[in-house]
């Protein structure tokens, strides 16, 4: 007998049921496969643009002249990584003056090809390296502000530069209020190393490294240990941006996350599909061993039946990716590079195929010998535990989840019929509902778990894309294009003219106030090094030691949302001032709300109280400030106004005008780190989503293979109990109350876990707020109601067997 | 009496009309036991299916103690079905999901019988299962699963039992057992027996037999 021809013969003589397994297998699995090669790629790209935020692999930093040996302990350590280059660049914040016209700028000397990665040019075309020792870029804003074209003349610091070009393209770009500027490069040779001797301590030093391997959060720290230099900072590009380093994370997380559920689901589902076929099947398997097929060639014919499936299966996803990722190249510019048969995983592929077969090897042989061989379902979750490390990584999470897995379905498996038992009744039908959903545990457990997860996804999936869309996008119309930083109090009011007069949109100045934090709690922050202190907690005491800037408002900015306290929008009578903390500045200071912190302002200490914490949305490129006064404290103090521009499409004509008007206001353009940073927050973004629809696509096939083959179970016994003598409004009674028993405690068990999952996934995935919608809900149980009348229905009336 | 009158059948194959049942006539006095021969395809379980209602003919009427069941709604056929006829089928057609008392349990419940745990249990020893009441079908032999079959058709004490092929997917010694127990309780029961076959020696256990072929029902 030709075990490959039968398989196939089965294939064609079970048409609906193969579809039903290639169908699950290619969303199950190969969907899933697929989206581990583009979050592959989603991965790379995501790091590539760290690199070109960043302009290296790697960065040092120092406020003060780095020691010799802590720099060659660097680039020693850094030679495991495959040192290629390294580039010195120092930068300071001077004044640069043209005739009547000055202008503070961020001077950034070069030594070297940088950036290694990412652009600065100029309008001619021209970058770093063509800059000869006298020459200069100048940014845009600088060059309006100084009234400055190529060719002139500029002096910067106690020297003169010929501009050589104007800066067009710089996205090494910093966008912190407090640490903005407009820029200058100039090369760094003997002479301006000597200037900047001049300027000593103002200078900030950094080191920018080229390698071939990029250094992770690990590797960073044990660099920091080994040359335990606590004036150095350290910076690899995968945290080239916190928005950046966190999207990476989310996005390997979440799609860890996806696989696992999805690969669940699928398998469950085929698992059900499977064993129904086998059911089909059991009078040709009795004629096959009937006619003297060995147990072994029965096993291999339907193992090769499974197998033809997945192939099928694998190339259907691979001619559907074909088409996605053709559509994707010509559609979004980060896909050109894409290539399917590189990104695909080819071992997990095949361990997928190995994991199937171990799945159905103890549902066949059972099939054949009429026992059950519960040990043999060992095998396939010691392939999932190798798949689970492969894709976790993690030699803890892959057996932890394995045997979370176990315990959880032991426990649903045994405990489920005992639940159920609780909605006894003395009523026929509604008894004969119970028992036929309760009879055979496999079943029960199989169809409990596909409902609670196809409700769980059905209402999770809306609402983690609710919760996504709010977390990485502002109203495109809100994002600014430029930062505007010391204007004047007096002012304030004549630029919002100006402004609304000249349809350019802005965001209301908001004050900005130099302060430092000397006392948390009563406690003084001392700059002493005490004995026995750990490198970390010398770390942490510097950091608390910096300068802040913070501001006072009476409401917040729409990218801000007081998660814990109340915000104190007016100043209270009492002796201490209300303040609001941003969420992680507060966690880095280890204070909440009701802890007292004390401030310097202009040599005043003000005692203040946390009232409130605020999270604060970043991706909005909005000002926002780590420290908020309520209205009315800081009134008086000295201070400048930060705002944002956005030109509505005006050109920097305006810009021009408006400088001349304003000639003390720097303006920072900020819409090349804007465009950048969206383009990662898109990439993320269509991962996430594209992760979810498969998902939801994944759970959907899962519950119509559910259904599909529930109703063809039902169907046979809905004939029976007619030709026994129950009408047919009794047996769609009885399939009602089947559905309803088992569907509403677990859609209400399902929508509570969705409402709980989403909080929690906001909270520690996404470290964002949840926000509650209500309405998917409504929709989704009209749906599954709807739908579980519509099916119960239906197989009584349009499928009744009218024969014996 | 169980009357037929000019019965025809048809379905409709492909597009083609296939006439199944032609012009049958019958009549099946109380407590008598006819068999009807046939080969597979003759169009047995369409006239067993016709006789139980399931089926509507074209042509022609059932009639049982002078009523016409042919033109009774569905649901009065069903209740028909529920008070006067039993059913065996060759595959048993037994509720997996049920256990075996609750299978024979199942139209006693229907007809809201009084003291039906008894009478179920009273029939499930006469066929010699009263032991394995709690078992459920999985676990049974191919006979003790007719047997079931017949315990729940002879429990509501129906006028008519239909029987299609009701030692087919037996071995032959549990193939005669059942039919031993069959006969044995109809006798008892006095109830009256349509057995279709294609087993020759079965039907010479029968009152009257008659062999359809070609959709035409002829006496032997």
């Amino acid at each position: 007998m030709n075990i490959i021809k039968s398989s196939y013969r089965i294939f064609s003589n079970n048409k609906i049921i193969s579809s039903f397994i290639i169908l699950n297998l290619f969303l199950g699995i190969c969907i899933p496969l697929a989206l581990f090669s583009y979050q592959k790629f989603i991965n790379q790209s995501v790091r590539e643009k760290g690199k070109e935020l960043l302009g290296a692999d790697f960065r040092v930093s120092s406020r003060i002249t780095p020691r010799n040996e802590s720099i060659k302990k660097i680039d020693q350590y850094l030679k495991q990584f495959g040192l290629q280059d390294k580039v010195e660049l120092l930068s300071m914040f001077s004044m640069a003056v043209n005739e009547e016209n000055m202008s503070l700028v961020q001077v950034r000397y070069i030594n070297g090809n940088y950036p290694f990665y990412g652009v600065i040019e100029s309008n001619e075309g021209l970058n770093i390296s063509d800059l000869k020792s006298n020459e200069v870029f100048i940014s845009k804003e600088a060059s309006l502000k100084l009234g400055l074209g190529p060719g002139e003349e500029v002096k910067i610091a106690d020297s003169s530069y010929i501009v050589k070009d104007i800066l067009k393209k710089d996205i090494n770009q910093n966008i912190q209020i407090g640490s903005i500027a407009p820029r200058a490069y100039i090369k760094i040779d003997p002479e301006s190393r000597k200037e900047m001797k001049l300027f000593g301590k103002t200078i900030f030093y950094n080191y920018l490294y080229k390698l071939d391997k990029t250094l992770s959060d690990e590797d960073v720290s044990v660099l920091r240990e080994k040359v335990g230099d606590i004036e150095l900072r350290y910076k690899s590009s995968i945290n080239a941006n916190n928005q950046v380093a966190r999207s990476i994370k989310l996005v390997l997380d979440f799609s860890e996350l996806i696989f696992i559920l999805g690969l669940l689901i699928s398998m469950t589902s085929f698992y059900y599909i499977f064993r129904h076929f086998l059911s089909n099947e059991s009078g040709n398997i009795s004629i096959y061993k009937f006619i003297g097929l060995s147990k072994v060639k029965l096993l291999a014919l339907y193992s090769s039946f499974c197998v033809l499936c997945f192939f099928i299966a694998v190339g259907v996803s691979f001619l559907v990716q074909k088409v996605v990722f053709s559509y994707l190249k010509l559609n979004y510019s980060e896909f050109v590079d894409f290539d399917l048969i590189q990104n695909f995983p080819f071992l997990l592929m095949f361990l997928f195929l190995i994991f199937i077969l171990t799945i159905i090897f103890p549902i066949i042989l059972s099939k054949i010998n009429g026992k059950s061989y519960i040990l043999l379902n060992v095998f396939p979750l010691l392939i999932l535990n190798f798949i689970l490390y492969l894709q976790t990584n993690s030699i803890v999470w892959a057996p932890l989840i394995v045997l979370g897995l176990i315990i959880v379905s032991s426990l649903t498996y045994f405990l489920l019929p005992h639940f159920f038992k609780y909605f006894k009744s003395n009523n026929f039908l509604n008894s004969l509902s119970l028992k036929l959903m309760l009879r055979k545990k496999d079943l029960l457990f199989s169809k409990f778990f596909m409902l609670f997860v196809t409700f769980l996804i059905f209402n999770l999936s809306p609402l983690l894309l609710d919760n996504v869309n709010r977390y990485f996008f502002t109203d495109a119309e809100q994002k600014p294009d430029y930062f505007l930083i010391d204007i004047q109090e007096d002012q304030v009011k004549e630029i919002k003219d100006y402004l609304t007069k000249n349809g350019l949109t802005y965001t209301d100045p908001e004050p900005l106030i130099r302060a430092r934090l000397i006392k948390i709690n009563g406690n003084d922050i001392t700059l002493k090094e005490s004995a026995n202190e750990s490198l970390e907690e010398k770390m942490k005491r510097r950091s608390l030691n910096r300068g802040v800037n913070l501001s006072y408002k009476s409401k917040l900015n729409s990218s801000e949302k007081v998660v814990s306290g109340t915000y104190q929008k007016k100043i209270s009578r009492e002796d201490i001032y209300s303040i609001s903390l941003e969420k992680r500045y507060a966690k880095r200071l280890e204070v909440d709300v009701g802890d007292e912190l004390t401030f310097e302002i202009f040599d005043l200490p003000f005692k203040t109280r946390v009232t409130s914490i605020r999270e604060v949305k970043w991706t909005s490129f909005l000002p926002n400030f780590l420290i908020s006064f309520p209205d009315g404290v800081l009134n008086d103090a000295p201070k400048t106004f930060v705002s944002t521009l956005k030109l509505n499409g005006k050109s920097s004509k305006d810009l021009f005008e408006f400088n001349k008007i304003f000639p003390n206001i720097t303006m920072i353009d900020i819409s090349g780190i804007v465009v950048e940073l969206s383009k990662v927050f898109k990439l993320i973004s269509i991962a996430i989503k594209v992760m979810i629809y498969t998902f939801l696509s994944i759970s959907f096939v899962a519950f119509c293979s559910l259904v599909f083959f529930h109703l063809k179970i039902i169907k046979q016994e809905g004939d029976l109990l007619n030709i026994l003598g129950l009408t047919v409004d009794k047996i769609r009674r009885v399939r009602i109350m089947s559905y309803l028993y088992l569907a509403l405690p677990t859609i209400f068990m399902a929508i509570i876990l969705s409402f709980v999952a989403c909080f929690f996934l906001m909270k520690y995935l996404f470290m964002s707020d949840f926000y509650f919608s209500y309405h998917h809900l409504v929709m989704n149980i009209i749906v599954f109601v709807v739908l579980g009348f519509y099916f119960s229905d239906n197989a009584i009336v349009n499928e009744r067997s009218k024969r014996i | 009496m169980l009357r037929i009158n000019n019965v025809s059948k048809s379905f409709f194959i492909e597009g083609e009309q296939h006439m199944i049942l032609k012009d049958i006539n019958l009549e099946i006095e109380d407590s008598h036991s006819i068999c009807i021969l046939g080969r597979s395809g003759s169009g047995k379980s369409t006239l067993l299916s016709t006789l139980a209602g399931l089926l509507t003919p074209e042509t022609g009427e059932i009639s049982f103690d002078g009523q016409n069941i042919t033109s009774l709604s569905e649901e009065q056929r069903t209740n028909f079905r529920m008070n006067n006829i039993g059913f065996i089928f060759q595959d048993f057609k037994l509720i997996t999901h049920l256990t075996v008392l609750e299978n024979v349990l199942l139209p006693l419940e229907l007809k809201k019988i009084k003291d039906r745990e008894n009478i179920a249990i009273k029939n499930l020893n006469n066929v010699g299962l009263g032991h394995r009441k709690n078992a459920f079908p999985d676990t049974l032999s191919g006979g003790e699963k007719q047997r079931v079959a017949m315990a729940r058709a002879l429990a509501i004490n129906a006028k008519i039992i239909l029987a299609d092929e009701p030692n087919a997917n037996l071995d032959i010694e549990t193939g005669k057992q059942v039919i031993d127990y069959l006969f044995k309780l109809k006798d008892e029961l006095g109830q009256t027996l349509l057995l279709v076959t294609h087993d020759e020696e079965l039907s010479k256990r029968c009152d009257e037999i008659y062999r359809l072929e070609d959709g035409v029902l002829k006496k032997q």
